[in-house]
C-alpha cells in the first residue's frame, strides 16, 4: 500500500438547484434554493486502499462518488487526483484512469448492446483480447456470454459485466456505488470476494459506497460516515466499528439488523432537509447527547488519535 | 391454527407455456406468530404472499388449499373474497409510494379502513368513531401530530411515514392474517429500524398471524419467531428462528447464512464470506429432482433424480435427502 | 407479473418477428389489423416494383399486370355499370374498371404519403427531440415553445393552409404534412430521452468518453424509439386519412392518375346516389386501410405498454 494519497479533496462542495427558475419566477424575484448535497467534504484516499463511504439516502455519498470520477463538477473546494488539481482541462485525463460501477446492474448497461461491446466501450475501439481477458477475470465466458444482451443474464452476471467494463482499461481508481445492494444474498458474497481479488490483482484503489455497515466492514480498510452532506466520522475500519465516536455512527450500528441481537435502537426523527438543514450540527435534532453549542455552531473536524470526528463532544 | 396452507401450487400462463412457480407449499401459521419467509428474488416469495391475499395477476393459476377459519380462500369467488380482504387478510407492500391512493388524504383512507372494520364487525358506522380510531392508530405509530397527518396527501409524506400509515391501517383493520412483502426494503437503515420496532410492538397487540417476506436474513432474524426458507418456489426449511439460524440443516440455508455479511460474524475479525456457487434457477428451466442440487456441496445421485418431500425432524421441517425422506 | 424476469431467449431475428406476430394475433382485432397492414404493404411494394420496372423498361403494361383491367382504358359502351361479376366494383362514367383503379392508386394515394411523412417526421423529430431532451437548457426551451405553437393548431387546418401556400402539388402536400407532423415526434422523443438520460448507462458512456455521434445513435436513438414505433403505426393511418381528406377537397392531386380521395370526391359530386359505387368503394378502401393501422397500432401500444392480456 503506497503512502501517497491518490485522491484528496479539500472542502469540496456540490449544490443542486432545488427547482427550476423560469423567466416568470425571475420576474417575481423568486430566490433559488439549493440542495446541499456535498457540503465542505475533505477526505483522502491512499493508493491501494478501499475507503468505505457509509451513509443513508440524502447523505451525499453518491454525489461525492460522482464528483470523484468527474461525472459532476464541484461548485467549490478543490479536488486533487494523483497530486494534480483537477481543473476543467484535466477532466479527460482523470477519466482515462477512473471507472465506476453503479448500483442497479440492469440500468447501468445499454440494453441494446451486446456484452462484449459493452465491455469494449471504454477502450474506444474493439479489442477482443482485452475484452476476453476482462470477462474471464470476472468469471464470465467470452464465447458463451459475449454475444448476449443484458436482459438474457441474471443479476449477478450483469453486475460482473459492469465490473468487467470497469476494469477493461486498467484504471487506477474505481468508485463502486452500492454494487451489491441490488443483488441477492447468495450473490453478494461472490461479488464482494471478486472485487477484493481484483483489487489485489490489478492494484486498484476503491471508493466503496454503501449503506450496509456489515458489507463496509468486510471490504473496507478505512471508512468515512456521511450525514446530510457532511463527513461526520472518518478512520480505520476496525477502530470505528469497535469504538464508534460520533453519536450518529453509534446509532447507525444499533440500527442494523444483526444476528444474535434482537433489539434495534435507531435514532428518532427523519433525515434532515438538505435545503434547509438544521443550524449548527446537522444531527442535533436527533442526537441523544445534544448540547447548546450543537444547535449554534457546526463542529469542525477534530483529530482524536488517528480518528477524525466532527462532534462537539470531543472538543 | 389460523392459517393452514396445503399443497399450494401457483403457476403463470405466459407466451412460452405455463411457468411453475410455487409447488408443494405446506405451511401453518398460528396467531401471534411472525413467520419470516426468506428467499431471494426468483424464489417465489412474493407470489406466496399474493396467493394468500388473492391478488395474483390475471394469468396465474393456483391449486391447493389456503385454509382460514375452515374456508379455502382459493375457492372463494371474487365477490366473496372482497369481504375477506382487509379484515381477514391484509397486505403491506414494498413500494410505499404506490401503496396509498394518491388522490385521497391519509385521513380519508384511514377512516375508510375504520368503516370496513366496523361494518364487518356488525357495528353501525359512525364518522366520529372512525375519526377517533384513525387518530389513535396514528398515535400508536408515534406520529407527533396526528391531526395534521390526517389532512396530508401521500405525496407529502416520506417513505417511512407512508409505511407507518399503512401499519396504522392494519392496526385499525386488525386482520387475522397480515402479509408484509418487503415492507422496509425501500427505506433507509435508520428509518427501517424505526418501522421494524413499531412493527414488533404492534404485532403483539394485533394477535394476527404475520408473514414477513424478505430477502434479508438478518432482518428476518430480528423480527421473526419462525423462519421459512424458500428456494425455486419450494419450502426448503422451516423452523424456530434461533435454532434455524444457529443450526441450519438444509445446505441452502447453510450457504445463505455463511454468505450473508452480518456484523455478528466479524466479532473476532474478518471472516471470509462463503458464497454458493452458481445462480438461482429460472422458472423456465428448473433442474430435475431437488431444485438446489446443481449448487449443493453434498449432492448425491438421488438428489438429481427425485425431489425430496417435506419431512419433520423434531421441530424442524426440511426438504433434503440428507435427512432421510420416508 | 412474476418477480422473475421472463427472458425471451435471443433466437434470432426471424424467431422474434414470429413471436411478435403470435403476440399481436392473440387479440382478434390486432390480428385483423396485422392482416390488413401486411396486405397493404405487400401490395404497395409489389405494385411499386412493377411501376418502377414499367418506367425503366418503358412498358407501361407492367403497371397493371396484376390488375383485372387496365385502369386507364376507356370503354364507353361499358360505362355506368353497377358492381357485377365482370366488374366487381362497377365501372365509372367512361367505362374504367373501378376495382383496377383503386388497386392501382393504393400505393401512391396511401402508401407513399404515409411512409414519406411519418419517416421524415420521425427523423426530424428524433434529431430535434433527442437533442433537446439530452442537452436541455435554452435549446430545449426553444424547441418546447416551437412545438407548443405547432401543436396548438389542428393538424389538418395547418396542412391545408401550408399546402395551398406551397402549391397544390403532390410533393407540396407531402412537405406541408411533414412540417405539421414532426412536432409530436419531437415531443415523444424528448420525453423518452428524459427517461433514458437518467439511466446509469448514459452516465457510464459519458465517463468512458463515448463520442457524441455514437452516443446519439447507439445509446439514445435506439433506446428511445420503441414507443415511437407503436405510435407511428397508428400514425400511418392518420396520414392516410389526412391525405385522402386533402385529396378530397382537391389538394395534392396528380393529373392523370387516379387518386383514392379524388375518386371519392368525384363520386360524391357526380355519382351520388344513383351511381353510388363511384363514391362508396374508394371511401371504404381508405377506411379499411386506416382502420388496419389503427387496430395494429392500438394492439402494439397495449403490448409495449404492458397492458396486453395473454
Amino acid at each position: 500500500m503506497g503512502m501517497a494519497p491518490i485522491i484528496k479533496t479539500e472542502n469540496l462542495r456540490k449544490y443542486y438547484l432545488a427547482y427550476k427558475i423560469g423567466l416568470l419566477d425571475r420576474l417575481f424575484g423568486k430566490k433559488p434554493a439549493w440542495v446541499r448535497a456535498v457540503d465542505n467534504v475533505s477526505i483522502e484516499i491512499e493508493e491501494g486502499e478501499t475507503l468505505g463511504l457509509i451513509g443513508e439516502s440524502g447523505s451525499g455519498k453518491t454525489t461525492l462518488g460522482k464528483l470523484l470520477v468527474t461525472l459532476e463538477k464541484p461548485d467549490g473546494g478543490k479536488y486533487y487526483f494523483m497530486g494534480e488539481e483537477v481543473t476543467e482541462d484535466k477532466i479527460p485525463w482523470v477519466r482515462q484512469q477512473v471507472a465506476m460501477v453503479f448500483q442497479n446492474p440492469y440500468s447501468s448497461l445499454n440494453p441494446r448492446m451486446n456484452v462484449k461491446d459493452i465491455v469494449a466501450e471504454p477502450l474506444g475501439h474493439f479489442d477482443e483480447d482485452k475484452v476476453r481477458e476482462a470477462m474471464e477475470m470476472v468469471g464470465l465466458n467470452y464465447k458463451e456470454h459475449g454475444n448476449k444482451r443484458p436482459r438474457e443474464l441474471s443479476g449477478g452476471q450483469v453486475q460482473r459485466v459492469a465490473i468487467a467494463r470497469a476494469i477493461v482499461k486498467r484504471p487506477r481508481f474505481i468508485v463502486l456505488d452500492e454494487p451489491t445492494s441490488a443483488l441477492d444474498a447468495s450473490l453478494q458474497a461472490q461479488v464482494l470476494n471478486l472485487l477484493m481479488d481484483l483489487k489485489e490483482e490489478l492494484k486498484l484503489t476503491y471508493l466503496f459506497i454503501t449503506h450496509n455497515l456489515a458489507v463496509a466492514y468486510y471490504i473496507a480498510d478505512r471508512v468515512a460516515i456521511m450525514y446530510a452532506g457532511k463527513v461526520v466520522e472518518y478512520g480505520d475500519v476496525d477502530d470505528v466499528f469497535k469504538k464508534p465516536m460520533h453519536p450518529y455512527t453509534q446509532l447507525l450500528m444499533k440500527s442494523i439488523p444483526t444476528i444474535g441481537r434482537k433489539a434495534l435502537e435507531p435514532p428518532t426523527g427523519e433525515v434532515p432537509s438538505l435545503i434547509n438543514p438544521p443550524p449548527g450540527c446537522r444531527f442535533n435534532p436527533r442526537c441523544p447527547y445534544v448540547m447548546d453549542i450543537c444547535r449554534e455552531r457546526e463542529p469542525e473536524m477534530l483529530s482524536v488519535d488517528k480518528r477524525k470526528v466532527a462532534c462537539w463532544l470531543y472538543k | 391454527m389460523l392459517l393452514s396452507i396445503r399443497n399450494l401450487f401457483v403457476g403463470y400462463k405466459t407466451v412460452m407455456g405455463t411457468l411453475h412457480v410455487l409447488d408443494d407449499v405446506n405451511l401453518n401459521v398460528d396467531k401471534g406468530e411472525i413467520v419470516g419467509i426468506v428467499g431471494e428474488s426468483g424464489s417465489g416469495k412474493s407470489t406466496l404472499g399474493q396467493a394468500i391475499a388473492r391478488v395474483l395477476p390475471g394469468n396465474a393459476v393456483a391449486s391447493g388449499r389456503i385454509m382460514v377459519d375452515g374456508v379455502n380462500l382459493l375457492e372463494l369467488s371474487e365477490g366473496e373474497m372482497e369481504k375477506y380482504r382487509g379484515t381477514t387478510v391484509f397486505m403491506i407492500l414494498q413500494n410505499p409510494f404506490t401503496s396509498l391512493n394518491p388522490v385521497k388524504t391519509v385521513g380519508y383512507q384511514l377512516m375508510e379502513a375504520a368503516r370496513i372494520r366496523m361494518v364487518r364487525s356488525g357495528e353501525r358506522y359512525s364518522e366520529d368513531k372512525a375519526y377517533e380510531m384513525a387518530i389513535q392508530a396514528l398515535k400508536d405509530l408515534r406520529f407527533p401530530d396526528p391531526e395534521v397527518i390526517m389532512l396530508r396527501y401521500p405525496h407529502q409524506l416520506s417513505g417511512g411515514q407512508i409505511q407507518r400509515v399503512v401499519l396504522a391501517m392494519s392496526l385499525i383493520l386488525k386482520p387475522k392474517i397480515l402479509i408484509a412483502d418487503e415492507p422496509t426494503s425501500a427505506l433507509d437503515v435508520t428509518i427501517q429500524a424505526q418501522v421494524i420496532n413499531l412493527f414488533k410492538e404492534l404485532s403483539r397487540e394485533m394477535e394476527s398471524a404475520i408473514l414477513f417476506i424478505t430477502h434479508d436474513i438478518s432482518l428476518a432474524y430480528v423480527i421473526s419467531t419462525r423462519i421459512v426458507v424458500l428456494y425455486a418456489g419450494r419450502i426448503m426449511e422451516d423452523g424456530d428462528v434461533e435454532s434455524i439460524i444457529r443450526e441450519p440443516m438444509h445446505p441452502y440455508t447453510q450457504g445463505l447464512i455463511a454468505g450473508v455479511p452480518d456484523l455478528s460474524k466479524f466479532v473476532s475479525g474478518r471472516v471470509k464470506l462463503q458464497s454458493i456457487p452458481g445462480n438461482p434457477p429460472s422458472f423456465l428451466d428448473l433442474p430435475s429432482g431437488c431444485k438446489f442440487h446443481p449448487r449443493c456441496p453434498y449432492v448425491k445421485d438421488i438428489c438429481k433424480v427425485q425431489e425430496p418431500p417435506l419431512t419433520r425432524h423434531n421441530n424442524r421441517v426440511i426438504r433434503c435427502w440428507l435427512y432421510g425422506g420416508g | 407479473m412474476t418477480e422473475q424476469v421472463v427472458e425471451r431467449r435471443g433466437r434470432g431475428f426471424a424467431a422474434s418477428i414470429w413471436s411478435w406476430v403470435k403476440l399481436i394475433s392473440r387479440d382478434p382485432t390486432g390480428l385483423l389489423g396485422l392482416i390488413i397492414v401486411v396486405a397493404f404493404v405487400l401490395w404497395s411494394i409489389i405494385q411499386g416494383i412493377l411501376e418502377l420496372l414499367a418506367s425503366y423498361l418503358k412498358d407501361p403494361r407492367l403497371g397493371w399486370l396484376l390488375l383485372p383491367y387496365n385502369p386507364f382504358i376507356q370503354n364507353l359502351a361499358g360505362a355506368f355499370q353497377p358492381p357485377s361479376w365482370a366488374h366487381l366494383m362497377g365501372t365509372n362514367y367512361i367505362g374504367q374498371d373501378i376495382l383496377s383503379r383503386i388497386l392501382y392508386s393504393i400505393p401512391y394515394s396511401a402508401a407513399y404519403p404515409a411512409f414519406l411523412v411519418v419517416l421524415s417526421a420521425i427523423l426530424i423529430g428524433a434529431a430535434l427531440g433527442i437533442s433537446a431532451g439530452y442537452l436541455g437548457g435554452w435549446w430545449d426551451e426553444v424547441l418546447m415553445r416551437v412545438t407548443d405553437a405547432f401543436l396548438s393548431i389542428p393538424a389538418i387546418i395547418l396542412a391545408i393552409v401550408v399546402s395551398i401556400l406551397l402549391k397544390a402539388s403532390f410533393i407540396g402536400m407531402i412537405y406541408s404534412f411533414i412540417i405539421v407532423w414532426w412536432p409530436i415526434y419531437a415531443r415523444l422523443f424528448r420525453a423518452e430521452t428524459l427517461r433514458v438520460k437518467a439511466m446509469d448507462y448514459i452516465a457510464a458512456a459519458q465517463l468512458y468518453g463515448v463520442s457524441p455521434l455514437r452516443l446519439f445513435f447507439r445509446y439514445l436513438f435506439i433506446n428511445t424509439i420503441d414507443p415511437i414505433i407503436a405510435y407511428a403505426m397508428l400514425d400511418f393511418g392518420n396520414v392516410i386519412l389526412g391525405a385522402s381528406i386533402l385529396n378530397f377537397i382537391g389538394v395534392g392531386l396528380q393529373p392523370g392518375l387516379p387518386i383514392l380521395g379524388e375518386m371519392a370526391s368525384d363520386g360524391v359530386s357526380w355519382g351520388f346516389p344513383k351511381y353510388w359505387w363511384w363514391a362508396i368503394f374508394p371511401s371504404i378502401t381508405i377506411l379499411i386501410i386506416a382502420l388496419g393501422f389503427v387496430l395494429l397500432g392500438d394492439r402494439l401500444q397495449d403490448i409495449i405498454g404492458g397492458r396486453a392480456a395473454y
